[in-house]
């Protein structure tokens, strides 16, 4: 029996990869997959880490509809405002955007920096002032 | 630790928004009660804190253990009570800084702003009270 393939590919427009808050995110999302597909999603999601653990959350969600064996489809997308991705002292931010074909969740991803100024936020550890 | 419990103990109270934006600007009013009159010393600040949770698991159960790192510590106010004042009381703003964090809350990792009342009591351990507050993105407020 063969195995499936999945190719899966996101590619931003100008290869930009850094945005403000609130930005606009276009891009071509394209596959080509030779199993059986339900769905296909675009995700945003950001995940912080700490020495503890990872927290995820999937910020939006995109459908594409309809999606044929092989494709090429474009899309836009709004950012959120927050929160930005940022590296502390304990803990980080950092946001991906993933195409995902479903049900088998195969990905591509794409890193990509949301903060003000286009970097990332770097807090250090400050010693609070007293009385 | 009994300072806190006595009768008469000293307590902070503030008044202030639930939420701040980034770049805008934080006034608040705050207050210290002192039957005992002993307040030396006041300082009041905007302290953002990065806060990481690990689970240990252990026989007895899973014990949360803390971490926490200060990024940010603004002052909103200082001030030097009278002696024998029963009440202090004043008003301050802070300027939020506009490149800085919003305030998240996940089960591992936060971050966590708070107004802070720290009061220098005289012949007694310092009164230390939070107040959260969330600090929301400057187009989200």
């Amino acid at each position: 029996m063969t195995k499936p393939v999945f190719a899966l590919s996101l590619e931003l427009d100008h290869g930009e990869t850094s945005f403000e808050p609130g930005g606009r995110v276009a891009g071509v999302a394209a596959w080509s997959v030779s199993a059986p597909l339900s769905g296909m999603e675009l995700r945003l999601k950001w995940t912080s880490r700490g020495q503890g653990g990872r927290d995820i959350k999937i910020a939006d969600t995109i459908a594409l509809p309809e999606p044929q064996p092989t494709e090429k489809r474009p899309f836009i997308l709004t950012l959120p405002e927050a929160p930005f991705s940022m590296q502390g002292a304990l803990i980080s931010v950092s946001w991906e955007l993933e195409l995902v074909a479903l049900p088998v969740e195969e990905k591509a991803t794409v890193a990509i920096t949301i903060a003000p100024g286009r970097r990332p936020i770097v807090l250090s550890a400050t010693a609070p002032s007293h009385i | 630790m009994r300072a806190l419990f006595r009768r008469g103990a000293p307590r902070a109270r503030m008044v202030a928004p639930r939420q701040v934006a980034l770049g805008g600007t934080l006034s608040v009013e705050w207050g210290v009660d002192s039957p005992a009159g002993d307040v030396t010393g006041v300082h009041v600040t905007l302290v953002g804190l990065e806060v990481s949770r690990q689970r240990l698991s252990a026989r007895t159960g899973i014990h949360v253990v803390s971490q926490t790192s200060t990024f940010a510590s603004l002052e909103i106010a200082r001030a030097t009570p009278a002696a024998g004042q029963r009440v202090a009381y004043g008003r301050g703003s802070v300027a939020v800084p506009e490149r800085t964090v919003t305030s998240f809350s996940g089960a591992y990792n936060e971050i966590a702003w708070a107004i802070v009342v720290e009061a220098a009591l005289q012949g007694a351990p310092p009164l230390r009270e939070s107040f959260p507050i969330t600090v929301l993105p400057r187009r989200a407020a």
